[in-house]
């Protein structure tokens, strides 16, 4: 049995829609700016990936009253992503088969602290009454279900950076233990707002402006001036069924979410990553072989790229320790650095690329990887996307803190 | 204004249509609030006349009708039911 994807929504800061990610990942063109939605001066890291999208002019503004950017992001993006897939939940699908899997760091803090502002300023009464629920992480998948009438199994998955991942794997367990036909998986995030933003900077994530770099420039996986992430906010949904159920409907495959794997570095302290490579290589080998392939038959990889050094470093040593000989001669890139790592959506964002880059056999490159950084033994796109041709699988790796693996294997 | 022009420029401010807010619309039925959004509009209208509004004790509002009628019922007992 296995799992296909019949379509894809974004919210990114390259648009609305998979195109315009693609196109901007394809050049090379980074979407990354000093942030103009709050005074951002006093952060380590005043650049971000902003989304144009205007909730206003998509949902209806009682929704958008009751509901934080995060639920707007992923709501919206949903709906693009069943559109895309050419599914209406109740026509083509039962609303009790069809599932909800959401990945998200950090909840919905532009809502919050408004709210927060005014209950220590005006006191309890003038909260928003929809305090609670715009805020918590599930609550993108609440009113995902709400929007859609969505009434099968629905869950969030917060695990850092791994959140998305996590719920496309989710999702393609679902389907494999007949809970659903149709699962609407992704991830989402929406970390502008003054205290997310501080969040991230105080987990030690970030990567601190230096005079050296423009604010474009700041974000360099597996390069000798890697310094930490530029984040971004955005939505990515990828719509994941049975072949036999998308082959009987008539759908379009856009490709095959063929394996995954998932370890945890159990290691101190919990703001660092196992230092050898190994736990991570684990999750990586294991999405392989659940593939049914091996090193020798992967195109490209989709690295986490972080650009936290010791996460970059410690990711190459994972690849040779997943793949040995093969490791140095796959390439393997980080496109996020152009768009922004997007958290909860950065692995969903990932495997949309992947598929993409797959179809048009061209692997994009890593944004403002100038100067491979010392003992980083990969071949690393970069300058220019390179077509690869007969390109079947890729490898997409996600981590986050407390030491959470998730790897994904795409088959075209 | 009339007490019934300013209960739907509260309930505008809440995110309403004014076209949509006639005496006789149901508020769960028609209008699909839930207990959230009521409580969100109760607020503003405490807010905006200087009135308590006890929901409870309303025993529950049915209508936009039942809304301004029982605005103006606070306000016509005057500074008693002002907080």
């Amino acid at each position: 049995m296995s799992i296909v994807i019949t379509g894809a929504g974004a919210v990114t800061p390259a648009g609305d829609g998979l195109e315009p990610l693609w196109n901007g990942a394809r050049e090379g063109t980074s979407h990354l700016a000093t942030i103009d939605r709050f005074d951002a001066g006093d952060y380590a890291c005043p650049v971000a990936g902003q989304a144009d999208f205007d909730a206003e002019a998509e949902l209806p503004s009682r929704f958008v009253k009751r509901t934080d950017r995060f639920t707007h992001l992923a709501v919206h993006s949903v709906r693009r992503a069943l559109a895309d897939a050419g599914i209406a939940v109740g026509t083509d699908v039962a609303p009790e088969r069809t599932g909800v899997m959401v990945g998200n760091i950090l909840g919905g803090w532009e809502f919050a602290e408004r709210e927060l502002r005014k209950l220590w300023t005006d006191g309890p009464r003038a909260v928003s009454p929809y305090q609670a629920t715009a805020w918590f992480p599930a609550a993108p998948q609440g009113n995902i279900c709400i929007d859609q009438g969505i009434k099968g199994p629905a869950r969030t998955f917060v695990a850092d950076r791994a959140s998305g991942a996590y719920a496309l794997i989710g999702g393609a367990e679902t389907l494999l233990r007949d809970r659903a036909d149709v699962v609407l998986a992704g991830g989402v995030e929406a970390p502008l707002s003054p205290y997310g933003w501080l969040c991230l900077e105080t987990s030690g994530l970030v990567a601190k402006a230096r005079g050296s770099l423009a604010p474009h420039e700041l974000y360099r996986p597996f390069d000798a001036g890697h310094g930490g992430s530029v984040f971004a906010e955005g939505s990515v949904f990828l719509v994941l069924e049975r072949r036999e159920h998308a082959e009987r409907r008539g759908a379009r495959i856009l490709g095959e979410l063929a394996g995954w794997g998932v370890s945890t570095d159990g290691y101190m302290p919990y703001y660092t990553v196992e230092p050898t490579g190994q736990v991570l290589g684990r999750a990586m080998r294991t999405a392989t072989e659940r593939a049914g392939i091996t090193g020798g038959d992967l195109g490209a990889v989709f690295a986490h790229g972080s650009g936290i050094p010791f996460e970059d470093v410690t990711e190459g040593y994972a690849l040779h320790e997943a793949f040995g000989e093969n490791a140095a001669r796959l390439p393997v890139t980080a496109p996020k650095s152009g768009f922004g790592h997007l958290l909860g959506a950065a692995a969903p964002a990932d495997a949309v690329l992947a598929l993409r880059a797959m179809a048009a056999g061209s692997v994009p490159p890593t944004v403002n990887l100038d100067r491979q950084a010392p003992g980083i033994d990969l071949d690393l796109v970069r300058g220019a996307a390179r077509p690869v041709p007969e390109w079947e699988h890729t490898l997409v790796v996600s981590r986050g803190l407390g030491g959470v693996n998730a790897c994904l294997l795409l088959r075209r | 204004m009339d007490v019934r022009e300013q209960v739907v420029a509260v309930m505008r401010g809440v995110g309403f249509d004014g076209d949509e807010l006639e005496d006789g619309r149901r508020l769960a039925e028609d209008l699909d609030i839930d207990s959230t959004e009521l409580v969100e509009i109760v607020v503003a209208l405490e807010q905006h006349f200087g009135i308590g509004i006890d929901a409870d004790a309303e025993g529950g509002f049915t209508t936009v009708g039942d809304l301004v009628a029982c605005v103006g019922r606070l306000l016509s007992v005057g500074t008693g039911a002002r907080r």
